[in-house]
């Protein structure tokens, strides 16, 4: 479901990223706007996009719209435009809470990052993309992840979730 | 009691399927039937039937955009409440909306 060959190349629109690669722990930021440039210069690594600094805009936007931030320290912050070449979930965990706009309590430490394509990518692909944000509303879910304390485990986890084979 | 709504969301595929699971879900919990139809990315999900809004009490509009087929609820009060706090309390936004409509229903009586 999920491929390494992103690294290198543009993404197709028929493939999905989620990857030990899409998930980053322990990382040091401590502004809004660390955590979308951090967003940019990941899925550009990714291959997901090829112009960060345009998707970061984006993402900017979005957050304008409509808060992305929850509860309990997680955040949602999403795109869905033509830099993107393919639905992508990204984890992104800081090492200290992030001033965010929440919901509820206090700063976000855990973005989950949804980025979906304009063109057609695939009712499957796109219901999974839901199926994560749909997860969130679990405490169950969020207490787990929160207690992970490496990639692998977390996209094994993220993998289990979303009942992917 | 009876609720239909839809929700919708800027990117249409977030807090559009999340706000409608909550609220769903809020709705077993206080024991009223909550039916939610979603406008995103993937069209019209969970589309509402006819029977759904011909029982329904009210409608929650959980959108700050232009919504598909409000005509279909001319006939019931609709109420305007926002995506995100149905994301993260839909408990607290669907009981204040019911006790609203049944103070008013009261006094309209």
């Amino acid at each position: 479901m999920c491929s390494d060959k992103h690294v290198d190349s543009l993404a197709s629109s028929d493939s999905f990223m989620l990857s030990e690669k899409s998930i980053f722990l322990n990382v040091n930021l401590r502004t809004q706007d660390e955590v979308f440039d951090f967003i940019g210069r990941a899925a550009q690594s990714l291959g997901v996009t090829s112009n960060e600094k345009m998707l970061v805009k984006e993402l900017k936007k979005r957050e304008e719209d409509l808060s992305t931030g929850l509860m309990d320290g997680f955040a949602i912050p999403h795109a869905k435009c033509d830099l993107v070449s393919c639905p992508t979930i990204i984890y992104i965990r800081a090492k200290e809470p992030v001033t965010w706009k929440m919901q509820e309590g206090e700063g976000a430490q855990h973005f989950f990052t949804l980025l979906v394509p304009n063109k057609d990518a695939g009712k499957v692909h796109l219901e999974m993309i839901s199926k994560i944000a749909v997860c969130l509303l679990e405490q169950k879910f969020r207490d787990e992840i929160s207690h992970i304390s490496n990639t692998h485990d977390m996209f094994l986890y993220l993998k289990q979730s979303l009942n992917m084979e | 009691m009876n609720i239909v709504g839809i929700t919708s969301c800027p990117s249409g595929f977030a807090h559009t399927p999340m706000a409608a699971k909550a609220l769903e879900k809020a709705g077993k919990e206080l024991g009223v039937k909550v039916r939610i139809e979603q406008q995103g990315i993937m069209g019209r999900v969970n589309e509402l039937t006819e029977e759904e809004i011909n029982a329904a009490d009210f409608m929650l509009l959980v959108s700050n955009q232009k919504v598909e087929g409000m005509e279909r609820f001319k006939h019931i009060p609709i109420i305007h409440v926002d995506i995100n706090q149905c994301v993260t309390a839909a408990d607290k936004v669907l009981s204040k909306c019911i006790k609203a409509f049944e103070i008013k229903k009261a006094t309209n009586a």
